[in-house]
């Protein structure tokens, strides 16, 4: 037994039977709980998950609705109110014009007291296209405005459109993986089992395709599309684009996994009792290689977000009215306006957040993928 | 060929793997000696805690602890060096390793890398000890591997490893371990990867430098033919304890302990009368971490003495015919 | 040959592997090795046979080649199946031979590698019964226990994943997967090489009781000849890709008649102190397959090499009743026996 067995099995040494009965997926779960940085990826995904699928509900205002609160800082939450502790509350501000040299201000009233509310009424959404309901998680009183991170130039709440934006900056990786997983496996998979010359044209394709400059290819693919196509057609493209990059990586690493594997004693043990040659790939060789593919995949999500953020950013993916981060980091290309509104920031935040998220539990992942060995 | 000089003198030693949840205790109070210029074979199954015990003499016994114990080198210019002191990095463990005590293993391929020429390397294991020059290192290297019954040592000095078939790479590492003319040479295993007729050869070899350099050797090996061809002295350990200890004809004429009795019979010889069946020890090695109480072979023991040997804990006791035995039925 | 042909499970006619030898820049074909050249030998039903030589000698590849996962270069190999008398292995259609691997099976050398790590014990053992339908259910799981009992395994174990076991233990989930289908002939290749003395012992003590009790044949790959000796009724050596010698067990090692067996048997280290191994009997390395010596391939090394040993090769000849050598020479050698 190597390191991690021996683990395992002092700790479960009052039922040894949890050890010698533990799948490789549970063995992985165990190597993978030591890694704390990997679990605290781990947490820190969930909370952006969760904050997806629940975001209508989280967000207090309709992201596309413009308000005359034009790039309205952040609302500062006060607890003290004449020196006594009372609920979260803010004060209104009234956005004023100075006369002379025509800067927007704001001016703050501090004469009144709106606390923050717990999951109040709010714009009306559809939960999934599902359920529909007004119910927000907190909110003001309709007098004024709880902007938790200020306002844009047509004064919609930016905590709103960030939140929003985690829908389809977090979502866009999933499908795009998925894409580059079956054409990996699939290409990777024939090009491993096989070998010979099916197996040599098929990789001076890929090397081909790996050859062309990313960047410049993504933005050419994405300068065709049409631009009258809805938001959902432009959506799906746009993860198919990302997937061509990365299938290649994922199709050799599948590749050279089977070269691997399909030499093992066992593989040879499978074949003389008679298993047919497209069961040993699945039952056998498929197995041995999922946790290495997993954690590529893994890896893939971020560089995924990442092209969407360019591609949107440049102008040439999403556009307005979606809500994505790297649409809203368009209104911060302006160094005038990022110096004097630096909340327009935020979603690059977002974006590293996530990303470095992801990076850990893949590293996480990538040391605990081969339970076996040590 | 042997004086009565101790070289190493091991005591009490213990030596412990630390897992978050455990300890291991690998070597279990091992005591034993080993005589300048003699061969002592130490002979067990897997887990016995041999290749340990052996390792801790260089101080690469990690990711093992020494928990107690000493060992002691005795270098004969009454210079005493006590190495279970030493830290595993120091000045002055380094200058033993390759020079007082050297050390050949299983798989040849862990001694060279695969990044340099044979040449290179044995030339580094010399400069690292001696001070000559680049000239007379490599003539030296070249010597040393003509010692070793390689050929064409020219040829070999500027090959990799990878280019030299098995017999070839463990006669250069044997060249390279002996170059310094260490007074202890450790051999793990080096030779359970190789081929009958290249392990008889690389034995001869052994035998006939240990000879001319009256040089010491510890040979690990669970195989018992083997060590009986080449050891004067053998060593037997179970689950990190020596269960006996004893010349080689007395032992293999005579073995005293249970176990040794029992290992000596269950190999399959070229007799004439040999019958159907091996004789066989009951039951398996016991799993480390549920170390059996008393004696650690009573479980599996045709001897097993009920309420003696599952309680105490035997003491090793010496005999007539000076071997050394830990068990119950020798007092 | 044999007068009782109609015991003869196997048969193995001329049998060869060559791989291509590839040089230059361009990986042209420069030649042949021939890992396996022209052997030839029968096992009797109910025995064990033998094959013993150092690594190289072609020991492996022939076993893989029986067992149909390495296609022969030439040569053919005969199986008396039961139900359809002798069937030459080699022009069997995919059908037939999946059906035919049934009689057929392997326990291989590494216990580590063998089991795949992914499954567990049940899924391993059954897993020629699933290939080859063979049961279902409640069946199914009975007869894996079964099996895993004849083994001395505990049929509890069958949830466990291979992790879980020893190195002996594995071998015997290994036996118990090779013997699921109820084979006839078993190719046991180098079973015991990678186990601990005592362990080896209890395995080879098994691989007798099954054969015992499942009346099965063994064609047995070593290179230990004392395990050999024990378990073997009759004994073929190889040298790089050659049969230089087959006979029976008592045959053999009284009397061989090979240079190269005599070398063996005085090389191979004994348990005894005062029989020291004598290695006058052997000089140099195993002949390189890929760039073989001319005339016979052990000459360079033969204490006996005359001229004729350089310039031609030696075929297996028959010395003396069912013993047959591959030597010029009517030797009178000394085994190292007694």
């Amino acid at each position: 037994m190597n390191q991690t067995q021996k683990k395992i099995k002092s700790k479960s040494s009052n039922n040894p039977e949890i050890l010698y009965s533990a799948s490789q997926w549970r063995l992985m779960w165990i190597k993978f709980k030591d890694h704390k940085l990997a679990l605290f990826g781990l947490v820190i995904l969930s909370i952006f998950y969760i904050t997806t699928l629940l975001a209508p509900f989280i967000v207090p205002y309709n992201p596309w609705e413009d308000t005359k609160y034009i790039y309205a800082p952040p609302t500062s939450i006060h607890i003290f109110h004449e020196g006594k502790l009372t609920r979260p509350f803010i004060y209104a501000m009234h956005p004023k014009v100075n006369p002379e040299n025509f800067e927007r201000t704001f001016e703050i009233d501090k004469s009144k007291i709106y606390p923050i509310k717990f999951f109040v009424k709010g714009f009306e959404y559809h939960w999934l296209g599902i359920f529909k309901s007004r119910l927000h998680l907190f909110g003001v009183d309709k007098e004024v405005k709880l902007n938790l991170l200020g306002t844009d130039m047509l004064g919609r709440d930016c905590f709103s459109r960030n939140i929003w934006g985690n829908q389809i900056s977090l979502t866009v990786g999933m499908l795009g993986v998925f894409i580059t997983f079956i054409l990996g496996c699939i290409i990777g998979g024939i090009s491993g089992y096989y070998g010979g010359i099916i197996d040599n044209i098929l990789q001076r394709i890929m090397e081909f395709i790996t050859c062309i400059p990313t960047i410049p290819m993504w933005m050419a693919l994405s300068a065709t599309i049409p631009a009258d196509w809805d938001n959902v057609k432009v959506y799906f493209t746009i993860t198919i684009i990302l997937a061509l990059r990365s299938w290649t990586g994922l199709s050799r690493q599948v590749r050279s996994k089977l070269l691997q594997l399909r030499e093992e004693e066992f593989v040879v043990a499978a074949k003389v009792a008679g298993t047919s040659d497209w069961k040993i790939i699945l039952t056998h060789l498929l197995p041995g290689f999922m946790s290495y593919l997993i954690v590529s995949l893994t890896l893939e999500i971020p560089k995924m977000i990442l092209g969407e953020t360019t591609l949107s950013f440049l102008s040439l993916g999403l556009r307005a009215p979606t809500v994505s981060w790297g649409v809203l980091l368009q209104d911060a290309q302006n160094l005038a306006a990022v110096a004097a509104y630096p909340w327009l920031m935020f979603p690059a935040l977002l974006v590293i957040v996530s990303v470095l998220a992801f990076n850990f539990v893949g590293d996480g992942l990538r040391d605990a993928a081969d339970p076996y060995k040590e | 060929m042997s004086n009565n000089n101790i070289l190493i003198n091991i005591e009490n030693l213990k030596i412990s793997f630390w897992l978050r949840q455990g300890v291991v205790r690998a070597v279990d109070g091992v005591s034993f000696q080993i005589k300048q210029g003699s061969v002592v074979g130490l002979v067990g199954e897997s887990g016995c805690g041999k290749s340990v015990t052996a390792r801790s003499l260089l101080r690469i016994e990690a990711p093992g602890k020494i928990d107690d114990g000493k060992i002691i080198l005795n270098t004969g210019s009454d210079v005493i060096i006590k190495i279970h002191k030493l830290t595993e990095k120091s000045q002055e463990i380094r200058a033993i390793r390759g020079n007082e005590i050297s050390m050949i293993f299983q798989e040849p391929m862990t001694s060279f890398g695969p990044m340099h020429t044979i040449g290179n390397q044995i030339c580094e294991a010399i400069n690292v000890h001696r001070d000559i020059s680049k000239k007379d290192a490599q003539r030296k290297a070249i010597d040393a591997l003509k010692s070793v019954g390689i050929s064409r040592p020219e040829m070999v000095m500027k090959q990799y490893a990878h280019q030299l078939s098995g017999g070839m790479r463990q006669r250069a590492m044997i060249a390279m371990a002996l170059i310094c003319e260490p007074k202890l040479l450790i051999a793990d295993e080096p030779t359970t990867a190789l081929d009958v007729t290249t392990e008889a050869q690389i034995l001869e070899l052994l035998m006939g430098r240990q000879q001319r350099m009256n040089m010491a050797i510890l040979y690990i090996s669970h195989n018992l033919a083997v060590i009986s061809q080449i050891a004067d002295e053998v060593v037997v350990m179970y689950l990190g304890q020596i269960v006996e200890q004893a010349n080689v004809e007395t032992l293999f004429s005579a073995p005293k302990h249970p176990y040794t009795q029992a290992l000596m019979k269950s190999i399959p010889q070229i007799k004439k009368d040999s019958k159907g069946k091996l004789e066989v020890i009951k039951g398996n090695i016991p799993d480390p971490y549920t170390r059996p109480s008393g004696c650690y072979f009573h479980q599996r023991c045709p001897q097993f003495i009920r309420g003696l040997c599952d309680k105490l804990v035997p003491q090793m006791c010496v005999l007539e015919d000076g071997a050394r035995v830990a068990c119950h039925l020798y007092k | 040959m044999n007068k009782q042909n109609s015991d003869i499970l196997l048969e193995v006619k001329n049998l060869s592997k060559y791989y291509p030898q590839q040089g230059g820049f361009f990986e042209q074909s420069t030649g042949m090795v021939k890992a396996v050249d022209d052997i030839s030998f029968s096992v009797q039903k109910g025995t064990t046979f033998g094959l013993v030589g150092e690594s190289g000698c072609g020991k492996t590849t022939t076993g893989r080649m029986i067992v149909r996962v390495l296609e022969p270069t030439k040569g053919d190999i005969y199986f008396k199946d039961e139900e359809n008398g002798v069937v030459n292995l080699l022009h069997l259609a995919k059908k037939p031979l999946r059906k035919l691997r049934q009689k057929i099976q392997m326990i291989f050398q590494d216990p580590y590698a063998s089991l795949d790590p992914r499954m567990t014990i049940l899924q391993i053992v059954g897993e020629p019964l699933r290939a080859n339908k063979l049961a279902s259910g409640n069946d199914y799981k009975e007869k894996v226990a079964g099996i895993l009992k004849s083994v001395g395994l505990r049929p509890e174990y069958m949830n466990r994943y291979p992790h879980a076991f020893s190195g002996g233990q594995r071998q015997r989930i290994g036996i118990a997967r090779a013997l699921v289908t109820s084979p006839n002939l078993v190719i046991a290749d180098e079973p015991v090489s990678a186990l601990d003395v005592s362990v080896q012992a209890q395995i080879l003590n098994l691989l007798a009781d099954l054969q015992e009790q499942l009346r099965l044949t063994y064609l047995f790959i070593a290179h230990d000849l004392s395990v050999i000796h024990h378990i073997c009724n009759r004994i073929a050596v190889m040298y790089v890709g050659k049969l230089v010698e087959i006979a029976d067990r008592t045959a053999l090692f009284s009397n061989p008649k090979h240079p190269y067996t005599e070398a063996l048997m005085s090389i191979a280290p004994k348990p005894d102190p005062h029989r020291k191994s004598k290695t006058a009997f052997l000089k140099g390395e195993v002949a390189d397959a890929s760039n073989p010596p001319s005339g016979c391939y052990f000459h360079p090394r033969c204490r006996y090499a005359k001229k004729i040993c350089k310039q031609e090769a030696p075929i297996l000849r028959k010395k003396e009743l069912n013993h047959f050598s591959a030597c010029h020479f009517d030797l009178e050698l000394q085994g190292n026996y007694v």
